[in-house]
């Protein structure tokens, strides 16, 4: 067995890898959103993915609706959706039942949306009819293709937005308050109900973005699997520390780039859907050295 | 949050009993007879099937309840357990032919080394950390079962032909005074003894001081730390013992389906144990077998009589006739919504309302008290 090393293939593995942690980095970002402003875990991201994905497929290549338009579209009615969402369902059970609650009602509703979107649009990959396609530009002897070159960029600027929305807009300081002091904040006259709203409406938002840059064809078209993404993005969850939006985009680059890597460089004996489980090893690796995550505090309970 | 102080003395000592009184030991018994006795009455093949994929998911659910009703873990891997329960029980019982004590035996020991093994990764730290870990558990155990070819035959699955007989007990050919029953009755008879000892299981583990222990831990960890209860282990105790029970469950899906695929241990199966504990009645001892019987023969029911619904397909693959779901995809709907109804609606589930008709029900508790082990999980700061 000799692993064939090279710049080249190296620089490859980069590049596809950081494309995809992007991707991770703003689903993880959607469940860190929720967690911060309530600390409850919404499994619901992978629902916001396929929707996302779908719903812009039949837009845009079903009915013909520009792209561009198709997906701000889309974003808007997910954005919808989980307002609704977190009003109808959620803010039920938020003031009796736990966290507890929350995650299974959310994995009910993501694997009833998963049965409703294979029922309606089948199991075999669609092809969104995406503006890039499979054209690459060649960065040397690196090729990239035009999609990834996308989502790099437009993740860039929309964390830059996100970073400085809740930096420094009204609703982003009220969603840090609440963070760092639910009672506090409510007494200052912050309504939980609104940060709630919002958190539920970012997550969506980025969610159905990933969902529509893991439909293209350059990632292998839209499929019912795509949610399972959303599972893989629990590891730079966990891997930020939980509720650091810092952490999590991070988290997000590291396991998409080792995916890659061991997509590239895992021996033949690993078996197939090797690289497909590697951010859960990242995961159980984390949770063994280091499980507070790299930007986590460490857990301090007072009574 | 005021303890529990207004459960009086005697309260108490009734509820560490086994059974309360001389009615309920009569119920129980009579239960039992009859969960033994109905599949050798039924004559309708179609209902023994459903007796007896209700009575195996059953068994996952009740291990299920010691950890996630009683110890207060949310575990959403545990059709990975399952699966090292069948796989196991291929091994055993398949590849070396041990007999039907041996090999579950070793199926049930199989399933408590995996839950040990990953006790310390799982319960590292306290919160969401074990949910997660228990989703990439059933994606990790996909992958694994998938690429261990000589145990697994890999994606395409292996036969399990197991033995299953226990002494002069055939229960693939039951016969009882001269008659003899066919083998979906035998094994169904077999499957709910395995309810019973499972509830006896549990029941008994409840009640004792590491039941008690688990409940302290649920209810409020950093009160049950300072009376000297180890978080870790009472935890890990209960994973143990409840990826040993879910694993003896992947044994008999294993003997009943007499094959095994690695995509059979999916979400959706977790899934389906999940909302049977919710739908049955979390931390309740026969919530489980309640929900079992209302949700665990959903996918066999659904397959027989979903045509019945109109927006329910045979085959989707089919074009035309409409938009629907098929009957596996309705079933996982049905699973999902099922969960969802009842946790808005009555998230003490069923086995509250049989508590209910039987009038042991809190007289204080309101309708929308939730049961202790959800009041006491709710976010503490």
């Amino acid at each position: 067995m000799i692993l064939a090393f090279s710049l080249t293939t190296l620089g490859q593995l980069t590049a596809s890898g950081l494309a995809l942690g992007c991707l991770y980095a703003l689903i993880a970002l959607g469940f860190v959103i929720i967690l911060k402003a309530n600390g409850i875990l919404s499994l619901y991201q992978g629902g916001f993915l396929l929707l996302g994905a779908y719903l812009t497929y039949q837009l845009h290549a079903k009915w013909g609706v520009s792209f561009v338009l198709a997906v701000l579209a889309v974003v808007a009615g997910i954005a919808l959706l989980g307002v609704a969402l977190e009003f109808v369902v959620i803010r039920r059970l938020r003031g009796s039942a736990a966290e507890f609650a929350v995650v299974l009602v959310t994995i009910g509703l993501l694997l009833a949306t998963q049965s409703l979107v294979a029922a309606t649009w089948g199991y075999t990959p669609l092809n969104m009819d995406d503006p890039w396609g499979l054209k690459n530009v060649h960065l040397g002897s690196i090729a990239v293709s035009h999609r990834d070159i996308w989502v790099v960029g437009s993740t860039v600027v929309i964390l830059a937005a996100f970073f400085v929305l809740f930096k420094y807009s009204r609703v982003g300081i009220a969603m840090r308050a609440v963070a760092s002091d639910r009672e506090a904040a409510y007494a200052q006259g912050i309504s939980p109900n609104v940060v709630m709203g919002v958190s539920w409406a970012i997550a969506g938002i980025l969610g159905a973005l990933a969902g529509v840059a893991m439909g293209t064809a350059a990632a292998g078209g839209v499929t019912v699997g795509i949610d399972q993404a959303a599972f893989a993005a629990l590891a730079p969850v966990i891997f930020g520390g939980l509720t650091s939006p810092a952490g999590a985009v991070i988290g997000g680059l590291v396991v998409g780039v080792a995916q890659l890597f061991a997509a590239g460089y895992a021996p033949e004996s690993f078996g197939g859907g090797f690289s497909t489980v590697m951010p859960y090893i990242v995961l159980f690796v984390v949770l063994l050295i280091r499980p507070q995550g790299l930007l986590g505090k460490k857990q301090v309970r007072r009574a | 949050m005021s303890a529990s102080t207004s459960i009086a003395a005697p309260a108490v000592a009734a509820e560490l009993r086994l059974t309360r009184n001389w009615p309920q030991r009569a119920g129980v018994a009579v239960l039992f007879v009859a969960a033994i006795a109905l599949p050798l009455v039924l004559s309708s093949g179609f209902w023994i099937s459903v007796l007896t994929f209700a009575g195996i998911s059953a068994v996952a659910a009740i291990g299920l309840n010691l950890l996630t009703g009683y110890a207060g873990e949310l575990s959403i891997g545990h059709s990975f357990f399952v699966a090292v329960g069948a796989y196991s029980a291929v091994f055993f019982g398949g590849k070396h032919g041990q007999t039907l004590l041996v090999w579950l035996l070793a199926v049930a020991a199989s399933g408590a080394a995996a839950g040990a093994l990953l006790a310390p990764v799982a319960l590292r730290i306290r919160g969401v950390y074990f949910v997660v870990v228990t989703i990439g558990l059933v994606f990790f155990g996909i992958y694994l079962f998938d690429n261990w070819n000589s145990l697994t035959g890999g994606p395409g699955g292996v036969g399990a032909a197991l033995p299953l007989s226990l002494g002069p007990l055939d229960f693939r050919q039951l016969s009882l005074g001269g008659h003899t029953f066919t083998r979906e009755q035998s094994f169904c008879v077999l499957a709910w003894l395995l309810v019973a000892l499972a509830l006896l299981v549990v029941k008994n583990i409840s009640r004792s001081r590491a039941g008690r222990a688990m409940q302290a831990t649920r209810d409020n960890d950093l009160a049950a730390e300072v009376v000297g209860i180890s978080l870790f282990r009472v935890k890990a105790g209960a994973f143990i013992v409840s990826s040993a029970i879910a694993a003896v469950a992947g044994g008999l899906l294993a003997a009943n389906i007499q094959y095994v695929i690695p995509d059979q241990f999916s979400l959706e199966l977790s899934l389906q144990y999940l909302s049977i504990l919710i739908v049955g009645g979390l931390a309740s001892t026969y919530g489980p077998v309640i929900g079992a019987l209302v949700v665990g023969g959903l996918p066999e029911l659904l397959n027989r009589f979903g045509g019945s619904f109109p927006f329910v397909k045979e085959n989707t693959a089919i074009a035309g006739g409409g938009w629907g779901l098929s009957t596996a995809q309705f079933t996982v709907f049905s699973y999902g919504m099922l969960l969802v109804l009842f946790l808005l609606i009555e998230p003490r589930g069923l086995a509250v309302l049989l508590e209910r008709l039987y009038g042991t029900a809190a007289k204080v508790s309101g309708r929308r008290k939730l049961p202790p082990a959800f009041r006491l999980l709710r976010r503490r700061r």
